[in-house]
């Protein structure tokens, strides 16, 4: 617990001194004001931006498609990685396959997505869904077939049931696997929607940086960008403690 | 506990794929008595272990146990590995590791929590039953894995180097418990062990093998009295004469 | 399990070709959104003959390596000294926090107003995605080095440079390696996306055209190179860490 307030001080602190370095720029006019404005300017954007209500919007709109495509692909991940990692069957025939798949960009595939959705919220979903699938997909398929062989054979001398045997002992094996995956495909998430954001023109914060640097509005677009900054940081921080609290017995 | 049965080998044989691992092994296990598997490395003193386990099948002859074939794992045979902390379910306290065991049998919850209180005791544990392995020390986890064992019912207990990686106080305080808990329960134990004075000091047989490929060097029975004592056993001129006349078997062509 | 070919995988793959296929001719029509496998090959071995492919092949490869080298050096050097020196890690912990969550791609606005378009700014926002694993990665792998080893350095008094270079740097290197695979990708994966938004040039940039003209087979074309670009750059990286890792196997 100390450590924990400890090490929370010093990061406010370094990030702190971020701000003042920041603002000591500014203030000397070192870098023009066209690229860089200054700390206050961007407080103000933030402070009016969610005063009159657009920023909450484009910033609600983001988190929730972010959380929407996350979840998705979690979900599908787990249950398709489970499959192909109990299977061996599917596990031969799939697992190649996947691999070729893998190094493909994710956002290589948003012209095809354009092409057969047209610029819709369905587009940017299965696109997310698409590119951020991969991580939770593969640490699943590994988490389940890296299984210790002598849980098997402990299974094995128990008489244990396939069910139970997957239920209670394969799925806990492949937990810290699957939160790992878990947390980065939540990271390709807000990088996808952001993306996706940013080609379509909807309501939210790629397009806001977009037609924020449209318009020379540098304050609104440091603002956006610091607002996606703290969605990663806030969305990592809850699955890493999420992360520790699940697998607390590892000490 | 369920009283022990016997195992009896027929001219069981072992290979993997081309490569004999153990061939022509002929002797028997009687019920309720502790045999010594002991060997030079490599011998196939595991292999035989798993055979009575049943994870693997003889590819000659045949194990049976209490008269019936063995051909894959069951409930009444429990076998507790050397390396515990792999044989351990990380995440399941001390007390739900034990568990796993109850519900593999399908015991019904209401009757569960008294018989893994009673295995815990028994294994000296039952200060940890809220704790997970990776807070317990090895010989915790060791003593955890028995509890476990013991928990499945077994007539027959197959230990594989269980103390193996212990340090030699755990190690002598864990043999007396083995003794003590087969005394009481009258389990058929078969014990692999690379130590010939554990083997001698633990079981009613000792069987030692040669190995390239594994077969059978000596079946000697050992006429040193129960309960066994740690000192008094070990000085007794019967052990220390057996011990003598083992040795080589074990350490042939390692001396020096 | 392991007995003969493994041709399952080939079987999945020429069900999903003929799916694709088939799904598309039933429709008899000229697609303005998809094409058939065939067109699709056909297309392809004509770009490759006309060459326009492999300009956008090397002028995304170009960034992508440019990038990728100038980020991983500068990621390394930080992870290096915040690795062995402790008050330089806990000051940069924050920022480091704080920026590395920040999708690399949204900075393409900012750094199209600062850089204008073309190399540069693609490179740019290279390093920026690249740096921060980079940083983590280096000192993560610096930690995990041997305090044996460490203090081998202490007993013979090694100098500060001396201790990095025949200690720290040698027994970090399969690390590090593993480390340019993981962000070599992350690079490619900027660079086409980079491309894809704004950059007017490279792969990326070809495939946005062939979409916006209604061309999917030329659009799946590219998209099959962008896959290759990246199977082919994993492959490298592959080879360069069996290459890395035999003589240590060797050695033992």
């Amino acid at each position: 617990m100390r450590d924990l307030i400890k090490g929370f001080a010093i990061n406010t602190l370094s990030i702190g001194a971020l701000i003042v370095i920041w603002y000591g720029i500014t203030a000397a006019r070192l870098v023009p004001r066209v690229f860089l404005p200054s700390p206050a300017a961007v407080w103000h954007s933030l402070s009016t931006g969610f005063v009159s209500g657009t920023l909450l919007e484009q910033t609600g709109h983001t988190v929730i498609a972010m959380l929407a495509g996350w979840f998705l692909c979690s979900l599908l991940g787990v249950v398709l990685g489970s499959i192909i990692g109990v299977w061996p069957l599917a596990r031969l025939s799939l697992g190649p396959v996947l691999e070729i798949f893998r190094p493909m960009p994710p956002a290589a595939v948003i012209p095809v997505a354009i092409a057969i959705f047209g610029l819709s919220r369905e587009m940017s979903l299965i696109v997310v869904v698409f590119g951020a699938i991969w991580p939770a997909l593969l640490a699943t398929v590994h988490g389940f077939s890296a299984i210790e062989p002598r849980l098997k054979e402990v299974g094995a001398a128990l008489e244990v049931s396939p069910q139970a045997f997957v239920w209670k002992i394969a799925l806990p094996n492949a937990t810290p696997d699957i939160i790992a995956g878990m947390r980065l495909s939540m990271v390709i998430s807000l990088v996808l929607v952001v993306i996706t954001n940013m080609i379509t023109g909807q309501v939210g914060l790629g397009s806001l940086v977009v037609l924020a640097s449209r318009t020379f509005d540098m304050a609104g677009l440091y603002a956006g960008l610091c607002l996606l900054a703290v969605i990663g940081m806030v969305s990592n921080s809850v699955l890493q403690f999420a992360e520790r609290w699940l697998l607390s017995y590892r000490q | 506990m369920a009283a022990g049965q016997s195992i009896a080998f027929d001219d069981v044989g072992f290979a993997y794929g081309a490569i004999p691992i153990l061939s022509n092994i002929n002797f028997t296990i009687e019920a309720g008595t502790i045999s010594c598997v002991i060997g030079p490395s490599g011998c196939g003193k595991t292999t035989l272990l798993r055979l009575v386990a049943g994870f693997i099948r003889a590819s000659e002859g045949a194990i049976r146990v209490s008269g019936k074939v063995r051909t894959r794992p069951s409930r009444d045979v429990a076998v507790v590995f050397q390396d515990y902390q792999r044989a351990l379910l990380p995440w399941r306290t001390a007390y739900e590791n034990v568990s796993l065991a109850l519900e593999a049998a399908h015991v019904p919850r209401a009757e569960r929590r008294e018989r893994i209180e009673v295995m815990l005791e028994l294994v000296g544990l039952p200060n940890h039953a809220r704790k997970f392995p990776a807070q317990l020390s090895g010989g915790m986890q060791q003593r955890l894995q028995i509890a476990r064992c013991l928990a499945q019912e077994p007539s027959i207990l197959l230990m594989d180097e269980p103390f193996g990686a212990l340090d030699a106080m755990t190690r002598a305080v864990l043999q007396d418990e083995l003794l003590r808990i087969q005394q009481k329960s009258a389990l058929t134990v078969m014990f692999v062990t690379h130590d010939l004075d554990e083997a001698l000091y633990l079981g009613n047989q000792i069987l030692a093998l040669k190995s390239n490929p594994g077969r059978l060097g000596r079946l000697v029975d050992v006429p040193l009295p129960y309960p066994r004592d740690q000192l008094a056993t070990k000085e007794d001129p019967t052990f220390l004469h057996m011990r003598r006349e083992l040795f080589s078997l074990t350490h042939g062509g390692h001396q020096g | 399990m392991s007995k003969g070919f493994n041709y399952r995988p080939f079987v999945v793959l020429a069900v999903l070709l003929a799916g694709w296929h088939w799904a598309l001719g039933l429709h008899h029509v000229e697609s303005d959104t998809l094409a058939p496998p065939g067109k699709v090959v056909a297309e392809l071995g004509r770009l490759i003959l006309d060459g326009t492919v492999l300009v956008a092949a090397r002028q995304t490869l170009l960034a992508t390596l440019l990038g990728l080298a100038a980020g991983s050096f500068l990621g390394t050097l930080i992870g290096l000294i915040s690795g062995l020196a402790q008050p330089v890690a806990l000051a940069i912990r924050g920022p480091v926090e704080v920026l590395r969550p920040l999708p690399a791609i949204a900075l393409v606005p900012l750094m199209t107003i600062t850089f204008g378009l073309g190399l540069a700014m693609e490179v740019y926002v290279i390093i920026f995605a690249v740096i921060w694993p980079c940083i983590i990665l280096t000192q993560s792998a610096v930690r995990a080095v041997d305090p044996r080893l460490l203090e081998v350095a202490d007993v013979l008094e090694l100098s500060w440079l001396a201790r990095v270079w025949k200690i720290v740097l040698p027994s970090v290197r399969p690390r590090l390696i593993v480390m340019l695979r993981f962000v070599g990708a992350i690079a490619l994966l900027i660079a086409v996306t980079v491309e894809l938004v704004s950059n007017p040039w490279g792969l990326g940039h070809q495939m946005m055209i062939a979409e916006e003209g209604f061309h999917p087979d030329r659009m799946l074309a590219y998209l099959v190179v962008i896959t290759l670009m990246g199977w082919c750059l994993n492959w490298a990286f592959v080879a360069l860490e069996r290459h890395a890792f035999t003589p240590r196997l060797n050695a033992n």
